[in-house]
């Protein structure tokens, strides 16, 4: 790192903005990880469970399904429910629901523990898009044992009769399902609560991440416009060129470090009250609604492919700050037209009808950071032939938005006449 | 070395800032006197190529200085007007900030930082925060940065601003030491400063260089047409209504006068050596006294 370089890096983080910043990222980890600890709910014999001493009770209840989710264990696993709900109940006939939802809670404690499988063989046999708590009620062992085939017929029924308004080409599905193919089965199984949660918090995260980097980041070149520093700086050797490159060189590593400092810390947190066990699993186990998505990655892989892309989107919107920072006096008025970017989006709705039209809305920034969200579900944009599945789509977008901008960034601090 | 400033001028939709500027400028101090918004920092800035100009070039050695961008720019030290500081920087870590824009390796600029900040006096305060310095303080630190790279080509806007009597003495001296084999064109409208500085005084008014020249060319135009002459207090305000006072000092009965008009302004009244603030005076009473241009008959 050169001189100019570093001294950049110091007007960066001796401003408050980032100390208030920091104080943010604590907030949110905090709110993402170790407040929802406290609202965790399980079950056991004598009732209900809540906190810390419910994360112990679901990791044990996972741990005597930690492996491989072998056809046997599905089998197994209904085998066991039905058995046990066989020998509790009498179906509830005036309310019309099915066994499992109509016993009592004493009852319903004591077929908790198998949980973790029964879920899977909820969603596994429900109809596409739904979630049918009484399916595993009739599931025959038999059945149950053709859970990976269930799962793979779903998909193709999906891809082949999806909903209305979708419609996929032929290359899209060979694409989804040679994806599909790549994932390991058996699936293999272990409690990753707390990676689940890191990662369904992470779309917050990162747009709170954005929003504080924005601020941040806003005076790089207006500051000195504001304060009229721009007048000693233009005029000097390398004010117009090494100043810049090493101002930009600046806001990107204090980006890159602030969302690193942010996203570990808020990882830290997550692993001191969850563990890392389930980091290994593929990422259709960590969640029932993402078992269906046809991403062949473990749940560590989908983390890092998280943070690469929400990482992106840090830059994405930073590029945009430095630029418009080039170019307005103030850094109060930069700050309102990035805040106006990165929120604007998640206000407008997305269609029922037009999906190229979600699909670029998922592009914008601030949508960018729902990445992981994207990770579960079935879309494809098609860009000179290639078909891009949509969070890598988003990572290249905020990719290119970082490298297209930095030079108009850079052309409107060099062409800047103090007036 | 000579700086040519050619048919410069800058215009912002139709007012004028700077028109039709034309200097040469060579070795030796130059200083740009002017009443506020007659275009001295406009000029300034074009000078140091942070501000383009609308019509005309302004070249070093016939070479123009938007081509020579980084070279020419290598050559220029810059105080500007009202400029900002990094509040949170210590004056030291301004000066190596400043020497690294301008290009000087660490250890010339910890020894240039050390020996301007010695000459400027704020060795002492080289520690502290620039948020806790005086304007003065301040002022003294934007003249130590300008100096850093020794410039070839010195540009000054109002560098005795916020400096007291005895820190604008010695801006005076040093300016006159450092001068040698140098372009320093510095602008204010506090004439004594000037009157000490400079070798060359260039008059500006609305945009135009009205004059130029030594003190005692410009002066010399002057002569005769300074007075002194007594009057009773009590007659002063209506005396004011019809001369230009340049001066005036309270006796015990009586009021002495300097008055610059072109005919004795009383019977008795001594013409006296014209100055530098005669000058300015007779150039600038206009420009924001609504009466002038009745005095103005009688000035002229």
């Amino acid at each position: 790192m050169n001189t100019l370089t570093g001294f950049e890096l110091r007007k960066l983080i001796s401003r408050k903005s980032t100390l208030i910043g920091l104080i943010g990222f604590l907030v949110v980890s905090l709110l993402s990880t170790v407040v929802p600890a406290f609202q965790e709910d399980s079950y056991e014999a004598s009732g209900t469970v809540k906190g810390f001493a419910a994360i112990a009770l679901e990791k044990s209840y996972a741990r005597s399904f930690q492996g491989e989710l072998t056809p046997a264990v599905f089998s197994q696993t209904a085998s066991t429910y039905q058995k046990i709900l066989n020998e509790l109940v009498n179906p509830n006939e005036e309310t019309g629901m099915g066994a499992g939802s109509g016993i009592s809670n004493e009852d319903f404690y004591k077929v908790y523990s198998l949980s973790p499988v029964l879920n899977y063989l909820r969603k596994g046999f429900s109809p596409a898009g739904e979630y049918n708590y009484d399916v595993v009620d009739t599931l025959t062992p038999e059945k149950a044992a053709t859970f990976y085939d269930q799962r793979t017929g779903t998909i193709q029924q999906v891809l082949n009769h999806p909903p209305d308004g979708v419609s996929y080409s032929e290359d899209a599905k060979a694409t989804f399902l040679r994806m599909n193919d790549q994932i390991t089965i058996p699936m293999k199984f272990d409690y990753s609560r707390g990676w689940s949660l890191l990662l369904q918090n992470s779309g917050f995260f990162f747009l709170t991440v954005c929003f504080i980097l924005s601020v941040c980041t806003a005076p790089v070149f207006s500051g000195e416009y504001q304060s009229g520093a721009d007048a000693i700086i233009l005029a000097t050797r390398y004010g117009r060129s090494k100043l810049i490159r090493a101002k930009i060189k600046a806001s990107l590593l204090f980006t890159s470090g602030m969302f690193l400092l942010a996203w570990l810390m808020a990882l830290a947190l997550s692993m001191i009250v969850y563990g890392a066990s389930g980091w290994n699993s593929p990422l259709q186990t960590i969640d029932t609604r993402y078992l269906f998505s046809p991403y062949p990655v473990t749940v560590l892989g989908a983390f890092l492919l998280t943070t690469l892309i929400g990482w992106l989107a840090c830059l994405a919107i930073v590029s945009f700050t430095l630029l418009l920072s080039s170019r307005m006096r103030t850094p109060f008025s930069v700050m309102i037209w990035s805040i106006v970017l990165l929120f604007v989006p998640l206000f407008i709705p997305e269609s029922r009808e037009n999906r190229l039209f979600n699909h670029l809305l998922a592009l914008l920034p601030g949508r960018q950071t729902e990445v992981y969200s994207r990770f579960r579900g079935y879309d494809l944009i098609e860009v000179a032939g290639l078909n891009v599945p949509l969070p890598y789509a988003i990572g290249w977008t905020a990719f290119l938005i970082a490298i297209v901008l930095l030079p108009f960034a850079w052309r409107g601090f060099r062409k800047h006449e103090v007036a | 070395m000579e700086l040519t400033i050619e048919s410069i001028s800058k215009r912002y939709g139709r007012s004028v800032a700077v028109d039709n500027v034309n200097v040469r400028l060579q070795p030796g101090v130059y200083g740009l006197l002017g009443a506020n918004g007659a275009g001295k920092t406009t000029l300034m800035r074009m000078i140091c190529g942070i501000l383009s100009p609308s019509s005309g070039h302004i070249a070093l050695d016939a070479q123009p200085i938007v081509s020579m961008g980084e070279a020419y720019r290598n050559l220029l030290g810059y105080l500007p007007q009202d400029f900002g500081y990094y509040p949170d920087f210590t004056a030291r870590q301004f000066m190596h900030y400043t020497a690294a824009l301008k290009g000087l390796s660490t250890s010339a600029a910890n020894q240039r930082s050390e020996e301007l900040l010695e000459l400027v006096s704020l060795k002492e305060a080289a520690r502290k925060k620039i948020r806790t310095f005086s304007g003065g303080m301040k002022q003294r630190l934007g003249i130590a940065q300008a100096l850093l790279n020794d410039p070839a080509i010195l540009v000054l806007d109002e560098p005795t601003a916020g400096l007291d009597p005895k820190e604008r003495v010695r801006f005076r001296n040093m300016i006159a030491a450092l001068a040698k084999n140098k372009i320093v064109l510095l602008s204010t409208h506090i004439v004594p400063d000037v009157e000490h500085i400079a070798h060359q005084i260039l008059i500006m008014k609305k945009g135009q260089i009205i004059m130029s020249g030594t003190a005692q060319d410009l002066t010399r135009d002057m002569e005769g047409r300074v007075w002194m002459c007594r009057i009773a207090e009590r007659e002063v305000e209506a005396f004011s209504q019809l001369f230009l006072i340049s001066n005036l000092k309270h006796g015990s009965d009586q009021v002495e006068l300097r008055v610059i008009s072109a005919s004795p302004p009383l019977p008795g009244a001594v013409q006296a050596a014209p100055t530098l603030e005669d000058l300015y005076l007779y150039h600038f009473h206009d420009e924001s006294d609504p009466k002038a241009s009745d005095r103005k008959e009688r000035v002229l």
